[in-house]
């Protein structure tokens, strides 16, 4: 004799259930899927939604357990099945609580570099009209702590940030005077080539334990050729700018990472080895992006990808 | 090409964002009497109308029917849901 009883003894006796909230989108002219709130689905042929819909899906039926054990239908006994969909569904935005933490602030658009893969639509450095102003700075940093997260972090990116350093002294001492009264976990990073790090600017980053993130693309050869200045000395510059960065900043206070263009695809171990001769202990591998001047010079297009494919991929996904 | 809906069977909602879905495909006019919905619908490259795209169009409008009477039957559970889990987070303020 069986230990259970039969599955019988658990169904709903009156047969009835409720359908909980749940859309569905068709596959293909036979199949839907049906998702929730939390982003929970379910397969089921086009009959079976009309039979889910109508209240008249068997409760044998395999595709009736799924949809009750995933929520998208109630049973009159289930009084757990709302408390349970809604944790769930609290888990689910509960990043919307805190908001964002990282607020980045391009303040300015020039570069002393030209790199083809720039996701930023980069300008020659002589343009002040490409820089942000005070203003523009003050009323960021209005939108920046009303941000109910309790740690705020602030990325300095460009073009060169370093071009508009007298707007990051601003941003900094106003943040920190700011956070006097908000005692919010403040942090602040320059993303930099650091080609352009003076004694004066480490001495303030280190005064406000501001951390340098920069690029390295790999040995000398490459990297000048990935990421071109006038002088064709990036990786020279940088290799200089890490040295001193790492002297005042301490070893943890500058970090790097490699942008990996159609020159990289064949030099893995020379890059792993320049990293490892450098003393990184790990490579952020950051792909090409379609944005800014990338854009104009097609670079992103250098892995191959016919973007047209994309652009029919999308398209179908939005109709 | 003029489609027309009866009242009775299908919502303006509905119908509205079926052309919406196709608005890559057909413009689509839509006005309404006192018993149908019709639409005035033509193809975005100006030839003449494709049936396959108007029956496709039929289909998603049944669809969109479904999602509309979903939507009305479940909007409680959906708005006790949504109170549940949103209690005290502070975020409905």
């Amino acid at each position: 004799m069986s230990k259970f009883q039969e599955q019988e003894l658990y169904l709903s006796q009156n047969k009835n259930y409720s359908l909980l909230p749940f859309k569905f989108e068709r596959l293909d002219d036979e199949e839907v899927i049906v998702t929730n709130m939390v982003g929970q689905y379910v397969l089921l042929s086009r009959n079976k939604l009309d039979h889910l819909v109508s209240h008249t899906l068997d409760q044998k039926d395999h595709d009736y357990i799924e949809l009750r054990s995933k929520h998208f239908l109630a049973e009159e006994s289930d009084k757990a099945s709302t408390e349970l969909i809604s944790l769930k569904v609290r888990t689910k935005y509960s990043n919307l609580r805190n908001f964002t933490n990282l607020h980045m602030f391009v303040v300015t658009l020039r570069c002393d570099h030209s790199c083809q893969y720039c996701q930023v639509s980069r300008q020659s450095e002589n343009k002040a009209a490409f820089d942000m102003t005070i203003e523009t700075a003050d009323r960021s940093l209005d939108l920046v702590f009303q941000s109910p997260n309790q740690a705020i972090k602030i990325e300095f990116q460009g073009g060169e940030p370093l071009l508009n350093f007298d707007l990051i002294k601003h941003i900094v001492h106003s943040a920190e005077t700011r956070n006097v009264i908000e005692k919010r976990n403040l942090q602040f990073v320059i993303t930099t080539t650091l080609t352009l790090l003076t004694d004066e600017i480490l001495q303030f980053c280190r005064n406000h334990g501001i951390y340098l993130s920069s690029s390295l693309d790999g040995p000398e050869d490459l990297h000048n050729k990935n990421r071109p200045r006038p002088d064709k000395n990036s990786h020279e510059l940088f290799v200089k700018g890490l040295s001193k960065a790492r002297d005042l900043l301490g070893v943890d206070g500058v970090s790097a990472l490699m942008t990996t263009s159609p020159l990289s695809l064949t030099r893995v171990k020379d890059i792993i080895d320049e990293y490892v001769k450098l003393g990184f202990n790990g490579i952020f591998l950051r792909h090409l992006s379609p944005y800014g001047f990338a854009i104009k010079t097609k670079s992103y297009q250098a892995y191959g990808v016919d973007m047209s494919d994309v652009s029919v991929c999308e398209t179908n996904r939005g109709t | 090409m003029l489609l027309e809906f009866d009242q009775k069977a299908y919502c303006l909602e509905a119908v509205q964002k079926t052309a919406y879905r196709f608005i890559d495909k057909l413009t689509v006019q839509i006005s309404t009497n006192p018993e149908s919905i019709i639409c005035n619908v033509e193809m975005n490259s100006g030839s003449e109308i494709d049936l396959k795209v108007i029956n496709s169009f039929k289909r998603e409008l049944l669809d969109q029917q479904l999602r509309v009477l979903i939507k009305k039957e479940t909007e409680p559970q959906r708005n006790l849901i949504l109170a549940y889990a949103f209690s005290k987070t502070g975020l409905q303020e």
